[in-house]
């Protein structure tokens, strides 16, 4: 069980600037600047622009949620670990958490080439703040888990890159924290290994802590977490049931940014009719509320465009569209469209997204609406495609 | 109170603080064939050197005990200045853990000086074995060099936590440390003492090393106590040595602020 120091993270507000360029990265820079106040001139055009790779960032993970972080490259979500795990402070605003906090990220930095794999045990246990004697303790445990036994006297300098992160992991993983900091760094090792990993991600989670984990896998954080955020540029994008947030951040990588005003169609909702749960092969309706603003531009608009996208992957596993399924969206003014789909697709999450499609410039003319579902194993196939097989037994 | 959550960190970092002294001296010695040989080499250079050269530059008999003297000295020094030199360098050369991971990074420049510490004490058990063999085994006064060994630890701990910070922010402190390193021989007394100096001894006694290294050959050496005045052939004043102590220890207390204070843009500096 987890320790009675076990407490929410909470992030409150917190904003963290940057330099861009450094001013003056030796002694003898600053030296000659005091000698000549004409070149300061020169230095004033080169002055650091601020640049906020964190704005305006609040949330809470309460113990035992399992916080995911989505975001594209360059979205803050490094600066946020680092924030998270103290390697940095923020420029403003309040990190809390409370107890040892566990890190799995960096698994093996501390980790010294010349060192054998028992020497390197204890040192990371130190860098990470496990007692020696609870290092101690622990030993053959972690050496098991990583399934270094016989090499745990060799220098770690002739470990295979799977043994050396398999060793950091197990060492990160076997400090019983009372909140939890994950990376993507599970793509080390091979896929057994992965999957004993999330496995053991997956106890310490059970044991009533706070979780966060940041990873681009949008199928991990689906299956793992229980909440997400998605991060954009360094602000909150979106924050909520994991699914919708992986489902919102996978339609907006993936269309327009922002509404074209002057679009001959606008979309306003995609509802989900019943359950968003279904199980393979079965029926999903939805309902799309629009309006034809202009309808003399109809012919070279696609009014209501629909894809389905697998939200493990991201992929467009298939695309229709009204005029493709032979609804004719010709007046102007208010329509309403049911669209019933057949989820001939394997298990997980998907989203159902919609949006005017221009064709004549090959483009959406606002961001995608989606409904997410999640399909279920019918346990009738496995595969890609649902064939909804049927089969009738004509003799035996 | 920051001096409070400053000890209580320090009181954290200690068994980090052992494990990055253990790695420090794994690595040197347990991996080179060589192992304590080059502890012992340093000292033997010295006492060597100096034998030789003391003569020539004085015209004295050779092998006199001023040889013994300059080996206590050199050991002293060249363990400050190993010290200093791998406590400038001690954050940058772990740049990939100071980046990511939090820890008690003061931990980094301590253990840095801490192992040049055990060097030096395996280079004052070869001086002391010699003058043991030399000129007969020293008084109890020679467990005054505890106390200089650790100002000089203390005083080098400090410039360590302060540089370490330093060479973060400029590139360029390295070679300035090893600059002032260079030039720090000539106006420490190393070769020659105080006394044998004359008037540019006198100007050394300002030099916080100076009562260090002299306090260390009046102690093992000579074998005469530190807290007589006139010890060690005249100039000895016990004063000096407090003097260092206490600004040794001052300066610490600076340092570890100072180093507090930078520690959070330290991640981004690499």
């Amino acid at each position: 069980m987890a320790s009675s120091r076990v407490g929410p993270i909470e992030v409150e507000g917190v904003g963290k600037r940057f330099r861009r360029g450094v001013r003056h990265d030796s002694l003898r820079d600053v030296i000659a600047s005091w000698f000549s106040s004409a070149s300061s001139r020169d230095t004033a055009a080169a002055v650091p622009r601020d640049f906020w790779a964190l704005e305006d960032v609040s949330f809470t993970v309460a113990p035992g949620e399992v916080l995911g972080v989505i975001g594209a490259n360059g979205a803050g979500k490094s600066t946020l670990l680092k924030l998270l795990t103290r390697v940095m402070r923020p420029t403003v605003g309040r990190i809390r958490t409370s107890g040892r906090l566990g890190a799995l990220l960096e698994l093996a930095a501390g980790f010294h080439p010349d060192l054998s794999g028992r020497e390197n045990v204890f040192l990371q246990a130190a860098i990470l703040g496990m007692p020696q004697r609870e290092a101690r303790r622990r030993f053959d445990e972690i050496v098991a888990f990583a399934g270094v036994e016989a090499f745990i006297d060799t220098p770690v300098k002739r470990y295979s890159s799977g043994m050396h992160a398999r060793l950091g992991f197990s060492i990160a993983a076997h400090l019983e924290p009372d909140a939890l900091i994950i990376d993507e760094v599970l793509s080390v090792g091979d896929f057994q290994f992965q999957a004993r990993a999330y496995e053991r991600m997956r106890q310490l989670a059970r044991r009533g802590i706070p979780v966060v984990l940041v990873s681009h896998q949008l199928e991990r954080l689906a299956e793992f977490c229980t909440t997400g955020i998605v991060l954009e540029r360094g602000r909150v994008g979106m924050t909520g049931a994991v699914r919708e947030c992986t489902a919102w951040y996978v339609s907006r990588a993936a269309t327009a940014s922002a509404p074209d005003p002057d679009a001959a169609v606008h979309l306003e909702r995609i509802v989900l009719d019943g359950s968003d749960d279904v199980v393979s092969g079965q029926h999903v309706t939805v309902r799309i509320v629009g309006q034809v603003r202009d309808a003399s531009r109809l012919a070279s608009v696609e009014p209501v465009g629909l894809r389905l996208r697998s939200l493990g992957t991201g992929e467009v596993v298939s695309v229709t569209s009204s005029t493709r399924c032979g609804v004719p969206i010709t007046r102007a003014g208010a329509f309403s469209l049911q669209v019933t789909l057949q989820c001939n697709v394997p298990a997980g999450p998907y989203a159902i997204e919609v949006h005017p499609w221009d064709r004549e410039r090959e483009r959406t003319t606002q961001p995608s609406l989606a409904a997410t579902i999640t399909v279920r194993d019918g346990a009738s196939f496995v595969g890609r495609v649902q064939l909804n097989p049927q089969m009738v037994l004509e003799s035996s | 109170m920051p001096l409070a959550r400053l000890t209580r960190e320090y009181l954290d970092g200690r068994e980090l603080l052992w494990q990055f002294v253990a790695r420090e001296l794994r690595v040197r010695y347990h991996q080179a064939a060589l192992g304590l040989a080059w502890a012992v080499l340093l000292p033997a250079l010295f006492v060597g050197g100096a034998a030789l050269l003391r003569p020539a530059l004085t015209g004295a008999a050779p092998g006199g005990s001023g040889a013994l003297d300059t080996a206590i000295r050199g050991v002293l020094w060249s363990g400050f200045s190993a010290a200093i030199a791998g406590g400038t360098s001690s954050l940058i050369a772990n740049a990939a853990l100071v980046g990511k991971v939090a820890f008690v990074r003061e931990m980094l420049p301590l253990s840095a000086v801490l192992a040049v510490g055990v060097d030096m004490l395996v280079g004052l058990t070869v001086v002391i074995a010699w003058r043991l063999v030399a000129v007969g085994a020293p008084s109890w006064n020679v467990l005054w060099i505890v106390p200089v060994v650790l100002v000089l630890l203390l005083l080098a701990a400090a410039l360590a936590l302060l540089l370490s910070a330093a060479q973060l922010f400029f590139r360029d402190v390295k070679f300035a440390v090893q600059a002032a390193l260079t030039a720090g021989v000539f106006v420490t007394p190393v070769l020659f003492g105080v006394e044998e100096l004359g008037r540019a001894g006198q100007w050394m006694q300002w030099n916080p090393l100076t009562p260090l290294l002299e306090g260390a050959r009046i102690a093992v050496i000579d074998g005469e106590s530190l807290l007589h005045r006139g010890a060690g052939g005249g100039w000895w004043d016990p004063a000096a040595l407090a003097a260092t102590a206490v600004g040794a220890l001052v300066l610490f207390g600076i340092a570890a602020v100072l180093f507090d204070q930078l520690e959070d843009r330290f991640a981004e500096r690499l």
